[in-house]
């Protein structure tokens, strides 16, 4: 094929970090009206690769050229202004400002007049901008800090939207959105693909990849794989060009039977949070216990108030000898582990090494009166990384160098070297590719057979479906339904619980 | 706007309330001193709308009150022959020359400012102690005095906060003074520079170190030369201006406004119990405690109102 035909190419990119090649001479080409997939595992270098196109860091080597002409740039404004944005997969919205001031930063001298911003035009055409994306109910005078989530995430969309980029990069942005903000991400990709643009589109759901993309390019640990077309697209083929091996197309449980103990482990009496109204129900040993729902549902709170991480207003959550957890250290005592939604914030610490990481919750254990012994420290460590095969330099490095995956198997080792019995996972495959979240299913697999409790709180309805004992739904802060495991049970029998 | 001025009024509501008391308790504190309390809190004002443009970067910087020592002493040196000109000329001079000072060591030297700034406090209080030279203080003419007298002095502080208020919400560089201080990483995304935007954010704190220098010589008539970083107690009630104007903020997003509030609320607390004939020491417990008070009821009421909202629902 001609490369005339390729709005955006790029050949032979490599990026170092230390001794880690995130990039070995990959290339990418991006025809004019299409929608090109990018996937591989996590730390394959999907998002290395993007980010040095939308100019947010530099290439050590490679060659790009963008409409037959040579492309470098060294920021992201240059980026912009040579018609290429980036939606990026981290929060990248400023809490103090407005979303007016939000949707423009960057970009205000449309709006200044002898050195003053017109606010009221920016909110006008802020307003604007809302509303041909289809965005309702986000007033571009409230604060960031005001709004949810989702809604900077939108910001962000309509950010991009005011640029009317050439190339539009959307970065694993579709976990953070409800339906409606996907479908308004879908439409404004469908809109530069009618005028001529280009989308690169990154994405764990495999589906979604397959449904959206013209074409996909698989990386895989830094490397070019292929470039398949619609037509060859099938899952097997891409889950094997992606991991490398074939992988089962059912990653879920095999059996179909609801099984545990007796044995009460966690009990919520009548428990009232923020958003939960009198919710009651039993974790028992050896059960993995499903929560779905929408994601104001309350659902969250089940596991922040599990570990004493959230204030119960009314009611309690009480262990099995029905004493009450009132706040995250007693959790511990009562040998309870959670893995939060927002792992980077609720469960890890991005600034300190492996090391540091995966040995907070042990010290009790690791010390000798109040001296902790550096080779114990540092065997146990290494034990559990390597048991759950972190991928790294050694167990020094920084957390924050790590993929979503690997850092979600740090935070996973901290507790499983703790020696949890319940272990509380806020969404624990979020943004994670198909070879880690197997992995992470097998794991929760031995640890019910070793008799330990699992409370797994998922966006994910195949995954709540293909892992739980039980299924409790949520809605509205209530109990909607409750469901034992069964092969009969369906996704649509679930929604209609939920909304 | 209804509600933005019901706001204003609950807030403006403190310094009343706070005042109501120690009229009550205080003698010698009535309205005929109100224009004393309402001076002596334009010098905290001034200092805590310098502090909020660092502040607001995310920097700290101890340096302020050496910085407007210095600047006092540059407009006190040039009045005595230039009379108010040369005042108002040196202390512009003095404090944009510190804050340029500051800023560029900032930016070059990639040290976190509050060294720096610790720095610059023990640099610029001998620098200042020399130049005033062995009697250790200097005076200005009592003409030139009425720069901080009373309306003048509120006239100054409330254009200083206009200049404040369109800088921070009406200026891209004040847009992006907030987004550094949110995140400097998501800054580099959006492409701006968060190292020229904290050198500029110092430097624009030398308009308000200025002013406040001028304020400052004006009131006293004179300044004495600090040493071994005395300058540094001069920034800790305008510390205390801007974050009680944080504190404030849900309620009204006007900074200029909150910081003078907090600022004034501050002055009521200090000379009511100087009225009431305290020692400095009990004086400076109470305003520790009034400070922690209005910090910690907020968590206090905040966890009392979602109790009662999840029991009404």
């Amino acid at each position: 094929m001609e490369q005339t035909e390729y709005m955006l190419c790029a050949k032979g990119m490599t990026k170092s970090f230390g001794i880690t090649r995130a990039l070995k001479g990959v290339e990418l080409y991006l025809k004019k009206g299409e929608v090109l997939g990018l996937i591989g595992e996590n730390g394959s270098g999907k998002s290395t690769l993007t980010s040095i196109i939308a100019g947010i860091q530099p290439a050590d080597s490679g060659e790009v050229t963008l409409c037959g002409e040579a492309y470098s740039v060294k920021n992201s404004v240059e980026a912009n202004q040579k018609g290429i944005c980036m939606i990026l997969q981290e929060k990248a919205t400023f809490d103090q400002l407005s979303v007016a001031h939000n949707i423009f930063i960057g970009n205000e001298t449309a709006f200044q007049k002898g050195g003053i911003l017109d606010n009221e035009r920016m909110y006008q055409e802020a307003e604007k901008i809302l509303a041909e994306l289809g965005v309702d109910g986000i007033n571009p005078r409230d604060k960031i800090r005001d709004r949810s989530f989702e809604d900077g995430k939108l910001v962000e969309l309509a950010r991009a939207a005011f640029l009317k980029p050439r190339i539009l990069i959307v970065d694993e942005t579709t976990t953070a959105l409800s339906q409606n903000g996907r479908a308004i991400l879908y439409a404004m990709m469908e809109k530069i693909k009618k005028n001529g643009g280009g989308v690169i589109f990154i994405s764990h759901d495999i589906q979604e990849m397959m449904e959206k993309c013209d074409r996909l390019t698989v990386l895989r640990d830094g490397d070019y794989v292929d470039t398949i077309d619609k037509p060859e697209f099938s899952e097997g083929k891409i889950k094997k060009l992606m991991v490398g091996r074939e992988i089962a197309d059912n990653y879920y449980r095999g059996d179909h039977v609801c099984s545990y103990e007796k044995e009460v482990v966690l009990r919520f009496e009548k428990v009232t949070t923020k958003h939960l109204k009198e919710v009651s129900l039993e974790l028992h040993k050896g059960e993995i216990l499903g929560f779905g729902g929408l994601a104001d549902s309350g659902m969250h709170d089940i596991g922040k108030a599990s570990f004493g991480a959230i204030p119960i207003l009314e009611g309690q959550v009480a262990d099995k000898s029905g004493e009450p957890i009132s706040n995250p250290r007693e959790s511990m005592q009562k040998r309870i582990a959670y893995i939060g939604k927002n792992r980077d914030q609720e469960s890890l610490f991005p600034n300190s090494p492996i090391r540091d990481n995966i040995a907070i919750a042990s010290y009790k254990k690791l010390a000798k009166s109040t001296f902790i012994a550096p080779g114990k420290e540092t065997a146990f460590v290494q034990e559990w990384a390597e048991k759950l095969d972190v991928k790294m330099q050694n167990i020094d490095q920084y957390v924050m160098e790590l993929s979503g995956g690997n850092k979600q198997k740090v935070a996973l080792a901290k507790w499983l070297g703790f020696g949890a019995d319940i272990f509380v996972l806020d969404c624990p495959t979020r943004g994670i590719d198909i070879g880690v979240k197997a992995s992470i299913y097998r794991l929760m697999e031995e640890l019910k057979a070793e008799g330990k409790s699992i409370i797994l709180i998922s966006e994910e309805l195949p995954e709540v479906i293909g892992m739980s004992d039980r299924i409790v739904i949520l809605k509205d802060g209530s109990v909607s339904g409750e469901f034992e495991r069964s092969e009969l049970l369906t996704e649509h029998t679930l929604i209609n619980y939920m909304v | 706007m209804k509600k933005n001025v019901w706001n204003v009024i609950r807030l403006l509501g403190m310094p009343v309330i706070l005042y109501g008391i120690f009229c009550l308790l205080a003698k010698g504190f009535g309205l005929h001193s109100l224009p004393v309390v309402i001076s002596q809190s334009m010098i905290p004002t001034m200092m805590g709308l310098g502090l909020y443009q660092v502040m607001n970067a995310d920097l700290m910087d101890l340096s302020m009150g050496a910085r407007t020592m210095f600047a006092a002493i540059i407009g006190g040196l040039l009045a005595q022959n230039g009379g108010v000109a040369g005042l108002i000329a040196g202390c512009f001079l003095g404090g944009f020359l510190v804050s340029v000072v500051m800023a560029v060591l900032y930016r070059y030297l990639r040290i976190p400012a509050m060294v720096i700034s610790l720095g610059i406090i023990l640099i610029f209080e001998v620098a200042g102690a020399k130049m005033v030279g062995s009697s250790g203080y200097l005076r200005i003419a009592p003409e030139e005095y009425f720069i901080a007298s009373y309306p003048l002095n509120v006239v100054i502080v409330a254009a200083a906060a206009a200049f404040a208020y369109f800088l921070n919400y009406r200026t891209r560089i004040g847009t992006y003074i907030t987004a550094v201080g949110n995140d400097e990483k998501m800054c580099k995304n959006v492409g701006i520079n968060p190292e020229r935007v904290k050198f500029q954010a110092i430097t624009l704190m030398g308009i308000f170190c200025s002013l406040a220098a001028l304020l400052y010589i004006c009131y006293s008539g004179s300044i004495t030369a600090a040493t071994e970083m005395a300058s540094m107690s001069m920034v800790f009630r305008p510390i205390m201006c801007v974050i009680l104007g944080r504190y404030m903020r849900k309620y009204l997003d006007c900074m200029p406004l909150l910081i003078f509030i907090g600022g004034l609320s501050i002055t009521i607390i200090f000379n009511g119990f100087i009225a009431m004939g305290f020692s400095e020491a009990i004086q400076d417990i109470v305003l520790g405690v009034f400070l922690i008070a209005i910090l910690g009821s907020d968590a206090v009421m905040g966890s009392f109102h979602s109790k009662k909202a999840a029991a009404k629902a």
